[in-house]
């Protein structure tokens, strides 16, 4: 008894997390400006023709990034965590340098890129050709390109996360009786693996469904409207925050809707590929073939890490943007001026960079310890647990923000104003990101490695401690490092819930975009990469592990 | 208690206050010039703080707090958010109860008069007030505007030239624009309600949208997010820049010209006024003060924002409001009209 009241507190802390904001979401959207009951926000949400295209639009987006997230990412993670591939180092820095990129410069780098009058590829391919044609990214391939560009490493990190995992000794096996290399992969890793790359689909669709950036860069200038656009203008006047809320709260059936189905196609089929006996892991010689897939990883990382940065790094340093560039227009002005003489700019650095290490050191704590109870089943109701870990991350920021307004601006918690709120914001809103990274984690450790530990006479919170936790260590990493990375640059909560003192580093940058200037912009994004790069660097020291798959020799 | 002593001790106390003030007012300058009422302004230096929300640039909003504190010694706390991020905040901090906020200055004219039908606000007029045009101030003194926004026609002398550049706003429904324009979304941009407006009024209904549908425009959420747009060469016309924006391009030397269209300027108000539940109702007062002092006024111009007040010295190449042919519409009216302006641009562009 004494031993699950532990557990049975975490799930309560957890719960209330979760559904404290969302409790009083859903009062928001039954309840009209005076207060009474009504159905009105749900009836306007389903029968407005205004929302119709919007959804339709966000789900063809959503699955559309799902699937083809899915499609990139698993070759690559296979190729750079498994096969004798050439310059894999740098394809895992490339890697890490999507993940670290703001949809929002990704965004930028593609206009800029692909605009259909000036784009740079587009006049290159003029000048080539002397023709007319090109591309133009203000369209829905466009806008779902831009996404996948941003989404599919997440996929990549979970697969890859996985892969690692995966001992040799199925492999093995599977060679002495005769299966090619081909067969192999195709029947046994990536069978595996399985669970990594549906949770990478569901991410990725998740994430797409109440992204931003993409939808109001490109989306919206193309009159493409998404469901996230939609709601955001639902902000401005007239204010109907009982309509977003309406509009938001079903959402929570599709990420249920989405984890039943995960349980149902990974059934009761065993997927541990880590247990009591060891095996090594060993790289499978690619042949000719490393050659395709290297150019493959490489287009990937190009057009997801290599040109938005070559870009970020040109516009920064760039005394005008419009004349050639060359050491006449070459200026440190910009970093000069986020650095030394915007004080909004440092205190923005400094108050994301505290809420980021917090919130995602708690995350990826309480994830463990919830993917631990979910998946081992220490207390009934795992699946429920999950469900609620999950719930955050379907529900738009800006929506979410109101429902952490109303919780949390009144005694005894009257956190607005403090980097209190901003912290559960973000600790609430990222949980689902550092849980979904530890549950597939511990699905792949067999429990006879901690029921060793039992009969020997640990309890359950100790066999975690000392047996399973450090099994999970990279799953519980790579969740840090994303809660670590998606707080860093967090946008559409904190526009509702940050004050002058405690702005952070999305607000500046959309400030700075919104006014039109897009070397300030570059500049600030070269110094989220530069704390990102950083805070990795000494995590990779410290722990000796990197999130990337690599472990350090 | 005898009355003479009660009275010696009251005299006293008059008198022990009075030395006190004395010996204060020698440490601190003098009351500012631009102060209103210095019984309120002494009441504001106990306060000791003001918090504003603001729409201007960042850099901006910070310059306005240093300047303020240096004059009275109050700190300003000073946050920039967009206008309808903002007017989101006050209705939920108004919601809950909350009171954080003193000042507001945004550019959603809709919001400012529904919070007006609401009691949430404060009648103030500050002593410079009076001397702004009376389309600047509003009748019963619960929002005026210390500086406004200005659109106008902005291209890129690179891809256009001067002679070819759209003179009025009729042309830019030219279909030689076709796929070289970009406008706002009402939906997301506060000034873009009275350009529609005023587009509708210019061509005598609201056909000009099916022309400006049929030219392909981009739509971009915030005015200024067209500005890089127009200086790459991706858009080089822009139908609605506007004010600081397009002049702090042009002061970097980045290919952007201005056209004043020969119907006038587009004037979109931003109105700034005090919350009832200001927590500091006199600092408050001060700080509005300061906002439409003349000093405050000869800085936004400076920085290439219109200001209201008319005693302000341009510089070089920047026509100041008082010169430039306006198109002004009246806030009830704009607030009036939001909501159909919205579903108009809709019905013809989506979203």
């Amino acid at each position: 008894m004494g031993r699950s009241a532990g557990w049975l507190a975490l799930a309560g802390l957890l719960a209330f997390l979760v559904l404290y904001p969302i409790g009083w979401l859903v009062l928001e959207s039954i309840r009209d400006e005076t207060g009474s009951l009504t159905l009105a926000h749900y009836r306007a949400a389903v029968t407005s023709p205004a929302f119709r295209t919007p959804a339709l639009n966000s789900f063809i987006l959503a699955t559309s990034v799902g699937l083809l997230s899915v499609l990139i990412a698993t070759p690559m993670a296979w190729a750079i965590a498994r096969t004798d591939m050439p310059g894999r180092g740098l394809m895992r820095v490339l890697v890490f340098g999507s993940v670290v990129t703001p949809g929002l410069l990704t965004a930028l780098a593609w206009i800029i890129l692909a605009g259909p009058n000036a784009g740079v590829l587009n006049t290159w391919y003029r000048w080539f050709t002397h023709g007319t044609g090109g591309v133009n990214i203000f369209t829905l391939p466009g806008v779902i390109f831009v996404a996948v560009m941003e989404c599919y490493p997440f996929a990549f990190l979970l697969i890859s996360g996985a892969l690692t995992l995966v001992s040799a000794d199925m492999e093995d096996a599977a060679s002495i009786l005769g299966s090619n290399a081909r067969r192999t992969l195709l029947n046994i890793t990536l069978p595996l693996v399985l669970p990594a790359v549906l949770a990478g689909f569901i991410l990725s669709f998740l994430e797409a469904l109440t992204l931003f950036s993409s939808p109001a860069m490109i989306g919206l200038p193309a009159r493409i409207f998404l469901l996230t656009t939609e709601i955001w203008s639902l902000f401005e006047f007239p204010r109907r925050v009982g309509v977003a809320a309406a509009l938001a709260l079903p959402l929570l059936l599709v990420t249920m809707g989405l984890l039943w189905l995960q349980t149902r196609l990974l059934g009761r089929r065993g997927y541990v590929t880590l247990t009591g006996k060891g095996g090594a892991r060993r790289l499978i010689h690619l042949g000719w073939m490393r050659w395709p897939m290297l150019s493959f990883c490489l287009v990937v990382l190009t057009c997801s890490a290599v040109l938005p940065y070559v870009l970020l790094l040109l516009y920064a340093t760039a005394r005008t943007w419009s004349e050639p560039l060359g050491p006449a227009n070459f200026t440190l002005d910009h970093f000069r001026a986020v650095l030394f003489s915007n004080s909004a700019a440092q205190r923005a650095i400094q108050n994301s960079t505290v809420l980021a290490l917090s919130a995602a050191t708690v995350a990826s704590a309480l994830g463990a310890l919830i993917a631990y109870i979910a998946e081992r089943r220490v207390l009934a109701g795992g699946p429920l647990l999950r469900g609620l870990a999950m719930a955050p991350m379907v529900i738009p920021g800006i929506v979410f923000a109101v429902g952490l307004f109303a919780g949390y601006t009144r005694p005894p918690l009257a956190l607005y104003g403090t980097l209190w709120i901003l912290f559960i914001a973000y600790l609430t809103k990222f949980l689902p990101y550092a849980f979904m990274n530890t549950a597939a984690a511990v699905k792949s450790v067999h429990p006879e490695l901690e029921e060793a530990a039992r009969i020997a006479g640990a309890s359950t919170l100790t066999a975690f401690r000392d047996v399973t936790a450090p099994l999970i260590r990279l799953g519980v990493l790579a969740g840090w490092f994303i809660v670590f990375i998606y707080s860093l640059r967090e946008l559409s909560a904190s526009i509702l819930l940050f004050t002058n003192k405690t702005t952070v580093i999305g607000v500046m940058m959309l400030d700075t975009y919104e006014f039109g200037s897009w070397p300030p912009v570059s500049a600030l994004g070269c110094m989220l990469l530069a704390v990102n790069l950083i805070v990795v660097a000494a995590g990779y020291r410290i722990v000796g592990v990197n999130f990337l798959g690599g472990t350090k020799e | 208690m005898t009355r003479t002593l009660k009275s010696l001790v009251v005299s006293a106390g008059v008198l022990a206050s009075g030395l006190v003030w004395l010996a204060a007012s020698a440490q601190t300058p003098a009351i500012p010039a631009w102060v209103s009422d210095p019984q309120v302004y002494a009441a504001a230096k106990k306060e000791g703080a003001v918090v504003h929300y603001c729409t201007l640039p960042q850099a901006y909003c910070e310059d306005i707090g240093k300047r303020f504190e240096k004059h009275t010694g109050i700190k300003a706390d000073i946050t920039r958010t967009p206008s309808g991020a903002q007017y989101s905040r006050l209705m939920q901090e108004h919601q809950a109860g909350l009171k954080v906020t003193d000042v507001f200055e945004i550019a959603l004219v809709a919001a400012v008069v529904e919070m007006k039908a609401k009691g949430m606000l404060e009648p103030y007029l500050p002593r410079d007030a009076v001397k702004i045009d009376a389309k600047h101030r509003e009748k019963d003194r619960m929002y005026n505007e210390y500086y406004v926004n200005v659109q106008f026609i902005a291209y890129n002398p690179k891809r256009i030239s001067a002679a070819e550049a759209p003179k009025r706003w009729k042309d830019i429904y030219d279909p030689k624009w076709k796929g070289k324009l970009t406008i706002s979304h009402p939906k997301f941009s506060g000034i873009t309600i009275d350009w529609l407006l005023q587009q509708a009024k210019l061509t005598g209904g609201w056909d000009f949208l099916q022309k400006l549908k049929a030219n392909e425009p981009i739509v971009v959420r915030s005015s200024a997010e067209a500005i890089p747009l127009l200086v790459n060469g991706e858009r080089p016309l822009n139908a609605q820049s506007y004010g600081d924006a397009a002049w702090e391009a042009k002061l970097k030397n980045e290919p952007i010209e201005i056209s004043y269209p020969e119907e006038g300027v587009v004037v979109s108000h931003d109105y700034t006024g005090i919350l009832k539940s200001a927590p500091h109702p006199n600092a408050a007062k001060v700080f509005v003060d300061y906002l439409f002092s003349p000093e405050n006024a000869q800085w936004m111009v400076d920085h290439y924002v219109y200001a209201t007040h008319p005693a302000v010295k341009p510089p070089a190449g920047f026509k100041p409001l008082n010169e430039l042919k306006t198109l002004v519409i009246d806030a009830d009216e704009v607030a009036r009209q939001t909501q159909d302006v919205r579903d108009r641009f809709s019905a013809v562009f989506g979203g």
